[in-house]
């Protein structure tokens, strides 16, 4: 039996010797049909990148309305998403810009160098180190880049707000979320709990120093217009600070999955003006007082 | 015996019989299947909302009396080895079966301590240190117990004439797993019983 | 050459691939053993496409109302679960098993009958898992008892107190027998391509194929025991009361977290590994043109196997880990980019002055390198971390994640199908149902996956069972349904192509229908039992291409005249072998038997303790069976 790689004559490529190998130039390079040619030819990812290039400027001038929600991170209303939404688009426009050259390079490729019918083998080109490093190196440069506002945002984020923050505690449990707010109640330990559940208000411009707890499960504090999310973990406190920059009510849900009705784990957060806040705090101390009998004696 | 691909070392790329390198790749995921327990009993050494404590259960004389136990039966496998390379297959099943005995002694004074760690009110379910504990070194524990099963295997196949002096590297291979499990309980018995947080 | 010297069969006269349902259960052969994973896979495949059109109907309008809550919890956990353990993760080891030897001039992997038993152990792992859909009363009612606590099974969500019955326990009991399958067949392929190569390939002479399964069955070896462990600790926590993830005992959940991502994200390189070997396979091939940088991309693969180790907290930024932490894990996730974009740019150089053929695996093949180029994109934005503080847990990662594993490694196994199936069958796929295919599944794909980026943006988190009217989410869940069902109809068209192609009269393919450049195009199609005749020397890289054509001065191959091999020595490697003389492993039926005490003992554990004594002896009487096997062939 020949071995393998010894072809039975010039034109058959196969190692089996010609009784056994019906007489066939590979497909590879044999045009089958008309209609085929068609299909396969880059001809048509043209019309394609151009038709969802069309679509996509299309969907875009239409209107915001496709892109309007609740809690679109894009529509920020608070310092905190303001940021994030800018750190994203710092990263989003030069890996739009790579993903674009990527496509067009593949497309363009594919149009310049394909197979026409007659074509020679091409030459038979291994590599290129200058290249190489190149693409090695201008990457990391440009990754780097990123890397200094990342450590930077993790930080800014990450520091307590100081003294002048509101503190604010968040539980979640299954399958809601309970605000108090530990300077109002009657001591520290008797924190002042906001009467609604999966309400939690706070005052317009002034940054807010939450505490993040779960009684049970995994959950995660997320109310996009204002900020990113913070994990709700049981037997691990978490700490975030928001702000709101302007007055509304801004919706959010449970960002990890926590069961059941995990989908329906909801929470408000209404921004008032600071005066307005000022007073709804008395108001529900007071009815607190009023129903326990003991006066206010802490925060304002 | 059937002997698989790669039982004549010379006709593979690396030298290495083919058990060799699987035994070897075998032991070090193995690595990382007790380094994970072992790493859980350390990050969970300070977080016992309740009793008992390693201080109040361990019996350190006791547990070294059986490491020392476990780390001589390493020393009869490595005899057992040198008897069958040097065609003393009598002298390899004596060996064995010391290496064997002395790996029931060592699992007989788990038993013993565990059962008094039991009566002493430390168990599965009572706190991190009983789940930790119990969980890493009963897993130790079953390893030993198949290297033993292995072992009288060996012994067993060598009174039937089916384990000859050609199969030294599978007394090899069994050695190695049994060096392992030994390894492994000296860095049990280092980190869970002899270094204690101040 | 070694080969089984113990149990022995003549593959010479007399003898030929049996057939029969008896010959397959028995096979030790990888070419078998390839079908049945590759097959079986595509099975879990529709499977888990139906979970997943059940998801998109689910979610095509605002309450839609097609699932509850409860069955969605449980359908999404198995199509998580399915698409990455029964699907992805075997259908890569159906073309380890497929082409490894074949590519490294072998005759078979370094261990026939563990390789048998892997696949048993996946087969009996995967029914083992699915099972549990009729554990939950009536499933024709829509009672499922399917888990439902994430393919990802956070604690102490899947702790007893808020998991009650069997689902999570089939969860963990079925992923603790595949990774047993899987870690059996990561040890077998390195000791295979460290050990078995022909003479002369040395490790840098390798296919990259060949190479990303080595480092892939690494990255198995080391993660699979960690999710191991894990898993064991959820189990104890759930059947023996233990304290693992027990938060009223110090327990943390964290400790999940961290263990569950240290095996998941080398995971995610385990998915997509081989895939990328594929792609670096088919490139070349229609290019006409070698692998631009062959030791880049073959460094770049190591290199992102070591890197994937230090980059697992990446999916933890917002569980509160702190800001030294986050930023630590922020660099090195920032940093892996870097070899996968060694990878894309050596592709495109591969192609750049080529003379490019648009079959269907190159189709594929593009569709890969632009969709992973966007995924691998995204990726970095994740790495921004106060921007992923955002991102996680929203429908911006679902893109993400199936954009690198459909759009990547999906699309390159689908390439792999169409490229080597003429290998194994000695006929071509149908190449218009083939573009059809292609088309329908790559705009489907862009159709689905495309919207949920801005879905994940506008603020819808991943993994709820439905959402209100007024979120302004509508118009991009009912396009990605759309799409989905699109990619459903790209399926069946190339099922529709297999089968027409397998069952074809004429096996017109030959040998090396494509031109190819490496050893598996060298012999017959389908290959013989015994794969070489001749066990090739091996002198470069792409060795048969070299067989066939040399470069001349400027680099310009030149195909080398008939008998020309002969006198450059080619194929004579001092001891032929007549195909009669050629031994290979005889069938047995241990592996199975072995293979079938596991999923009998996970049954026990859950229903009746005897039963876990019966699966042992079982176990070990396949497993006394397979060691003491008689060394005759008779």
């Amino acid at each position: 039996m020949l071995g393998p790689g010894v072809p039975a004559d010039s034109t058959d490529r196969s190692p089996m010797s010609p009784e056994q190998q019906p007489q066939r130039r590979p497909e590879i390079t044999a045009p089958s049909n008309a209609r085929q040619r068609h299909a396969t030819s880059p001809r048509f990812a043209l019309r394609l990148m151009a038709l969802a290039g069309l679509l996509a400027v299309g969907v875009l001038l239409s209107g915001c309305e496709y892109f309007s929600s609740p809690q679109n991170t894009f529509n920020p209303a608070g310092e905190v998403a303001q940021s994030q939404k800018d750190d994203f688009l710092f990263v989003m426009w030069p890996a739009l810009v790579i993903g674009v050259l990527v496509m067009v390079g593949v497309v363009y490729i594919a149009v310049r160098y394909r197979h026409k019918p007659g074509d020679a083998l091409p030459k038979q080109i291994h590599g290129n180190t200058a290249l190489e490093l190149t693409w090695t190196i201008i990457p990391i440069i440009l990754l780097s880049v990123i890397a200094v506002p990342t450590v930077q945002g993790i930080r800014d984020l990450a520091e307590n707000p100081g003294p002048d923050a509101l503190q604010v505690q968040v539980t979640g449990f299954r399958f809601s979320w309970v605000f108090a707010y530990p300077e109002y109640g009657p001591t520290p330990e008797e924190p002042l709990e906001a009467p609604n559940v999966g309400e939690l208000r706070i005052p317009v411009g002034r940054k807010v120093y939450l505490t993040i707890n779960s009684t049970d499960v995994n959950h995660s504090f997320w109310v996009p217009k204002l900020a990113g999310k913070t994990d709700a973990i049981p037997n691990h406190t978490n700490h975030m600070w928001i702000k709101a920059d302007e007055p509304g009510e801004y919706s959010g849900q449970c960002a990890e999955f926590c069961g059941l009705d995990h989908f329906n784990m909801r929470m408000t957060v209404i921004a008032m003006p600071e005066e307005e806040f000022n007073a709804w705090i008395e108001q529900q101390a007071a009815l607190e007082a009023g129903d326990d009998g003991r006066l206010v004696s802490n925060g304002e | 015996m059937q002997l698989p691909a790669g039982s004549h070392a010379l006709e593979t790329n690396t030298g290495l019989d083919n058990r060799k390198l699987l035994m070897w790749l075998f032991l070090a995921s193995e690595c990382l299947f007790f380094g994970s327990f072992i790493a859980a009993f350390l990050l969970y050494r300070d977080r016992n909302t309740v009793g008992p404590y390693p201080e109040d259960m361990y019996d350190i004389p006791f547990t070294s009396v059986s490491s020392f136990v476990l780390l001589m039966s390493s020393l009869t496998m490595v005899l057992a080895l040198a008897a069958i390379q040097r065609g003393d297959m009598r002298g390899m099943r004596v060996w064995l079966v010391a290496t064997a005995l002395l790996g029931l002694s060592f699992l007989a004074g788990q038993a013993f301590e565990f059962t008094e760690f039991y009566n002493e009110g430390l168990s599965l379910d009572q706190n991190l240190f009983g789940t930790t504990f119990f969980v890493l070194t009963g897993f130790h524990g079953a390893h030993v117990s198949v290297g033993v099963l292995i072992l009288l295997s060996l012994v067993d196949a060598s009174w039937r004439g089916k384990l000859t002096e050609d199969n030294s590297l599978t007394v090899e291979l069994a050695g190695l797993y049994w060096h392992f499990v030994d390894i492994v309980w000296i860095v049990i018995f280092t980190l869970i019983y002899l270094i204690q947080p101040q | 050459m070694a080969v089984s010297a113990g149990a022995m069969q003549h593959a010479g006269a007399g003898a030929h691939e049996e057939s029969g349902l008896w010959s397959w259960i028995t096979t030790v052969d990888h070419k078998r053993i390839g079908i049945l994973y590759g097959v079986s896979a595509f099975i879990f495949f529709l499977l888990g496409g139906i979970e997943a059109l059940f998801i998109r109907l689910q979610l095509a309008t605002p309450d839609a109302g097609v699932l509850d809550q409860d069955q969605y919890n449980r359908i999404f956990t198995m199509h998580g679960t399915t698409m990455i353990f029964l699907v992805v993760m075997p259908l890569s080891s159906a073309f380890f098993n497929l082409m490894v030897p074949l590519m490294i001039g072998a005759r078979d992997v370094a261990f026939p009958r563990l390789n048998a038993f892997s696949y048993w152990v996946f087969l009996f792992g995967g029914l083992f898992l699915n099972a549990s859909f009729f554990t939950g009363g009536n499933i024709f009612d829509g009672e499922f008892g399917a888990p439902d606590g994430g393919w990802f099974g956070y604690a102490p969500l899947t702790l007893n107190q808020f998991s009650e019955g069997d689902g999570i326990n089939y969860w963990a009991l079925g992923l603790q027998i595949l990774g047993i399958a899987s870690l059996a067949g990561g040890f077998n392929f390195i000791v295979t391509i460290l050990n078995m190569r022909a003479p002369g390939m040395s490790l840098l002479r390798m296919p990259v194929f060949v190479w990303m399964t080595l480092v892939t069955s690494f990255l198995i070896i080391f993660a699979m025991p960690i999710i191991a462990v894990a898993l064991f600790q959820l189990m104890f926590d759930r059947l023996f009361d233990a304290n693992f993830f027990n938060p009223a005992a110090g327990g943390s959940p964290l400790l999940w977290q961290h263990m569950f991502w240290l095996f998941g994200h080398p995971e995610v390189y385990i998915l997509i590994l081989p895939a990328m070997g594929i792609v670096s396979e088919i490139l070349p091939v229609y290019s006409r043109k070698p692998l631009f940088g062959y030791p880049f991309v073959v460094f770049s693969g190591v290199a992102i196997g070591f890197m994937s180790w230090g980059v697992w907290a990446h999916h933890m930024y917002t569980t509160g880990l702190g800001s030294i932490a986050n930023s630590a894990f922020g660099i090195s996730t920032i940093m892996i980019a870097v070899p996968t974009g060694i990878k894309i740019f050596n592709w495109l150089g591969t192609m750049w002055g080529g003379s490019i053929s648009f079959k269907t695996p190159m189709m594929f093949a593009l569709g890969f390198i632009t969709m992973f180029t966007i995924g691998g994109l995204t990726g970095v934005t994740h790495s921004m971390v106060p921007s992923d503080y955002q991102q996680q847990d929203t429908y911006y990662i679902v893109a993400h994640f199936h954009q690198v594993l459909f759009g990547g490694a999906i699309f390159a196994l689908f390439g792999g199908a169409y490229y080597w199936f003429p290998k194994f069958t000695g006929k071509y796929m149908s190449e218009t149902l083939g573009q059809i295919n292609f088309w329908l599944m790559f705009i489907g794909f862009n159709l689905t996956f495309q919207p949920m980026m801005i879905l994940g943006l506008m603020g819808m988190p991943r993994r709820i069972a439905s959402y209100p009217e007024d979120f302004g989410w509508d118009l991009w869940n009912l396009i990605a349904t759309i799409g989905a069902f699109t990619i459903a109809a790209g399926v069946l068209v190339f099922m529709i192509n297999f089968i027409i192609s397998i069952r074809k009269q004429e096996r017109d393919a030959g040998a090396d229908p494509w031109d190819g450049r490496t050893l598996e195009w060298s012999i017959p199609s389908p290959p013989p039992h015994y794969n070489f005749a001749k066990i090739p020397q091996v002198h470069s890289v792409d060795e048969f291409w070299h067989q066939k054509y040399v470069e001349d001065a400027k680099g310009m191959p030149v195909r080398v005249p008939a008998g020309a091999a002969i006198a450059t020595g080619n194929g004579h490697d001092g001891h032929a072998e007549e195909a009669h003389d050629i031994h290979m492993p005889a069938p047995s039926y241990f592996p199975i038997i072995a293979a079938l005490g596991l999923p009998i003992a996970a049954l026990g554990l859950l229903y009746s303790y005897p039963l876990i004594a019966l699966g042992g002896v079982i176990g070990l009487i396949g497993l006394y069976g397979w060691v003491l096997e008689p060394p005759s062939g008779d």
